[in-house]
């Protein structure tokens, strides 16, 4: 008969928790899942709100725009929201590059698809799923929209 | 502030023992730890007050959740209190104007599912547009817009109301065009119709699509794009039409209150590997002589494979993975000819092409966009030959360098800094090279311990291109965005210069100061004054619009409309009990 190990794991905060996205604002509203949104091409930004209770945990938004398991595109947004001692974060986003040229009609059938993802773990540029695979251990969670690109209102 | 030995020392000494987060930083236990002779109070461990000098131009926005009882509302605040307290902004209470859409006698068996986009300028200079689309409900044409009241003095609403535009015979787009028109609305509004069929006789524009040899084109779809206002981009104002196997001709009702000329563009549907055909014409004189849009000779297809490869960071020359590729090809003439493909490039930096032969193939141009934050750079409008497989090797990345510290002098970790092209370099580019940097991704960093960050970006836009004639040098504005326990504000430093100096692999900002923090909080109500949670206040410097009009006349390449962004100060999300805390520069 073997003792029990009641020696503790080695990872300071155990086991790892998910982060999330709590709410995505551009400058006139918080977007509603799952929209459709509308992004001008051009500057602009918007800000993520995040949580993950693994308060030393750096959070990496990134941004997948018709990304599919045949087309793994690199994102077209990346920003990340540095550790600050709190659960809550809120992170600035640019989307200049959400919107390319050739997405940009006047169609509003024509939708695109939007995954804004959370990961705490840096994503690898391989990978598989490319660049959404992290180091072991990793969680991340995504917010779903359909998004039409526009020309900037004149 | 004044400095407080005794309790960061205390606080040392816990976080010595015991293995917890940082905590949020302690400015004060007591308002005399403040600057009370510039007006600071403490509360909840800040010290509150001595704001910069105002005006500011705020913008209250409600959460999504409450959409329909609360709509957004901007406001201008002569200056804010020196104790730091606003009290309370109030959200506003939306009005509703509804009815339907109705249609000439010939939409009777066609569902009226339309889109409406409902647009106005911001009341404050460089302030973010509003902008908000509802769609009809199909059988009936009936729709409800809510949206905030217009104020005295302030802009009325633009609507543009958008028939469904999918392919088939009975879509609404085929019959009728989009409908342009302005609304003051200032209080709710029921029962409205808004007539697509208009009163006035519609302009109809009739042609064909033919080939290089005279036959029938087939497999496009055509619309008319033009403008309501002079200054405005290119959107389609026609009704749509497709072309088939079985019909080359084309007829197209256009929008009424149009100004300038307008394109035919006929774009290839069903994925088929055809240029996009574009003419101008002037619609008041198109039906004289009926246009036709003339195809360029196209021989077999291409298929094109491009490897790109780069620098890496220990000096070794690899594939590039995900880099966007775009090839363009485009022919001048009374028929403008354009095929774009796009791609992004594996796991080894390759990426295929099928792009059309025959005339357009000596035109193809190659541009490329790294994934973002990428040590190497872009590459645009370079020339193409599209016989066989073609090496591109992108060009390595300036790296700007620099320490971010607070206004004592200390350094600020945990602070997001992203370089993004200044307006200056943008403006002073042509409009497709100008189109080309705005889409490339911002390069972002978080600081270190010690500040430091490390940004790589593209030095210039080289010429030898079709547009420049000579080299661009790059212009960057660097963002800094400090957390929300970082006692620093928001902070753009404008303009950095890359030096013209094509051999230079790093440029050292140095240290960068952020201003002082000066801290304000308030509560953000409904008109009931009633506390919401999960809004957002967003407080704006209220700009001079001369000084934007000098500086776009400065700017040969500057937008007619000059839409200079105005500078956000600080932002804030009101918690529970509807409080918001912002911090602002000083």
């Amino acid at each position: 008969m073997f003792p029990p190990d009641l020696s503790v794991g080695n990872q300071d905060a155990g086991v790892n928790s998910p982060p999330a996205i709590l709410g995505v604002r551009t400058d006139d509203q918080e977007l509603p899942e799952p929209g459709p949104v509308i992004f001008d091409s051009g500057p602009g930004t918007f800000n993520a709100e995040l949580i993950d209770t693994d308060v030393d945990d750096i959070l990496y938004v990134r941004v997948f725009v018709d990304y599919t398991v045949e087309h793994q595109t690199a994102p077209r947004v990346l920003c990340t929201s540095p550790a600050n001692g709190k659960a809550n974060r809120s992170v600035t986003c640019a989307t200049n590059a959400l919107c390319l040229d050739t997405d940009i009609t006047d169609d509003p059938e024509n939708k695109l698809d939007m995954h804004i993802m959370v990961f705490d773990r840096e994503p690898l540029e391989a990978g598989n799923p490319q660049f959404q695979e992290m180091p072991e251990g990793g969680l991340s969670t995504s917010r779903f929209y359909f998004l039409k690109c526009a020309n900037p209102p004149q | 502030m004044k400095q407080l030995p005794v309790l960061a020392t205390l606080l040392v000494l816990l976080g010595g023992c015991l293995s917890v987060p940082d905590p949020a930083p302690v400015e004060c236990q007591v308002t005399t730890d403040c600057d009370t002779a510039n007006g600071e109070v403490c509360e909840e461990g800040v010290c509150w007050g001595n704001p910069p000098p105002g005006p500011f131009a705020v913008l209250i926005t409600p959460p999504s959740e409450r959409k329909t009882d609360l709509v957004a509302r901007e406001l201008i605040v002569d200056s804010l209190p020196i104790d730091g307290y606003f009290g309370d902004f109030e959200l506003a209470d939306p009005v509703t104007f509804s009815g339907q859409i109705v249609c000439p006698n010939e939409c009777t068996t066609t569902e009226l599912r339309a889109t409406i986009v409902v647009t106005r300028p911001s009341s404050f200079v460089g302030g973010p547009a509003f902008r908000q689309v509802f769609d009809t409900e199909p059988r009936t044409g009936s729709f409800q817009l809510v949206l905030p009241p217009v104020g005295d003095g302030e802009p009325d609403y633009t609507i543009t109301i958008i028939p469904e535009r999918q392919q088939g015979e009975t879509a609404l787009a085929r019959l009728v065009p989009p409908l342009r028109t302005t609304l003051s609305i200032k209080q709710s509004q029921n029962g409205k119709t808004l007539d697509l069929g208009g009163d006035a006789a519609l302009l109809e524009i009739s042609g064909s699509i033919v080939d290089a040899q005279d036959n029938p084109a087939t497999d496009y779809r055509v619309v008319a794009l033009g403008r309501w206002d002079a200054g405005s981009a290119l959107s389609e104002v026609s009704t749509v039409d497709f072309i088939n196997q079985t019909d080359n001709s084309f007829s197209l009702r256009l929008s009424e209150g149009l100004v300038g000329s307008i394109d035919i563009v006929a774009q290839p549907t069903n994925n088929t590997l055809q240029p996009t055909l574009r003419m101008t014409l002037n619609p008041l004189v198109a039906n004289f002589n009926a246009p036709e849009l003339v195809q360029p000779d196209l021989a077999n297809p291409i298929e094109l494979s491009v490897d790109v490869t780069g620098t890496g960071t220990g000096g070794e020359v690899t594939g590039v993975i995900g880099a966007h590729v775009t090839v363009r090809g485009q022919l001048a003439g009374p028929t403008e000819a354009t095929f774009v493909t796009t791609n992004d490039t594996d796991a080894d930096g390759r990426v295929t092409l099928r792009l059309p032969g025959g005339a357009l193939a000596s035109s193809y141009r190659v541009s490329i966009v790294p994934a973002p934050n990428a040590t190497v750079g872009m590459v645009f409008d370079r020339p193409l030959d599209p016989t066989g497989q073609m090496l591109i090797k992108l060009p390595d990345r300036i790296a700007i360098v620099g320490i971010a510290l607070d206004a004592q002098g200390n350094p600020l970790k945990d602070v997001q800094v992203s370089a993004s092209p200044s307006l200056r370099f943008q403006w002073s580019l042509s409009a497709a090279p100008q189109a080309f940097l705005s889409g490339i991704p911002a390069a972002t960093a978080v600081t270190r311990d010690s500040g430091e960050f490390v940004l790589h970006v593209d030095p210039r836009i080289e010429a030898g291109n079709e547009i420049e004639s000579e080299d661009i040098w790059g212009f960057y504005d660097i963002g800094f965005v400090p957390s929300a326990t970082t006692n620093a504000p928001l902070f753009t430093q404008l303009d950095v210069e890359i030096p013209r100096d094509a051999s230079l692999t790093q440029l050292s900002l140095g240290s960068l100061v952020l201003p002082d923090a000066a801290h304000i909080h308030g509560r953000i109500v409904t008109p009931a004054l009633e506390t919401v949670e999960d809004a957002e206040l967003k407080l704006f410097r209220v700009e001079d619009p001369n000084a934007f009009t000098r500086f776009c006349q400065v700017l040969i390449n500057a937008p007619a409309s000059c839409p200079i962004p105005a500078l956000q100060l600080g932002r804030g999300i009101s918690d529970a009990d509807g409080v918001t805390r912002l911090t602002l520069p000083r």
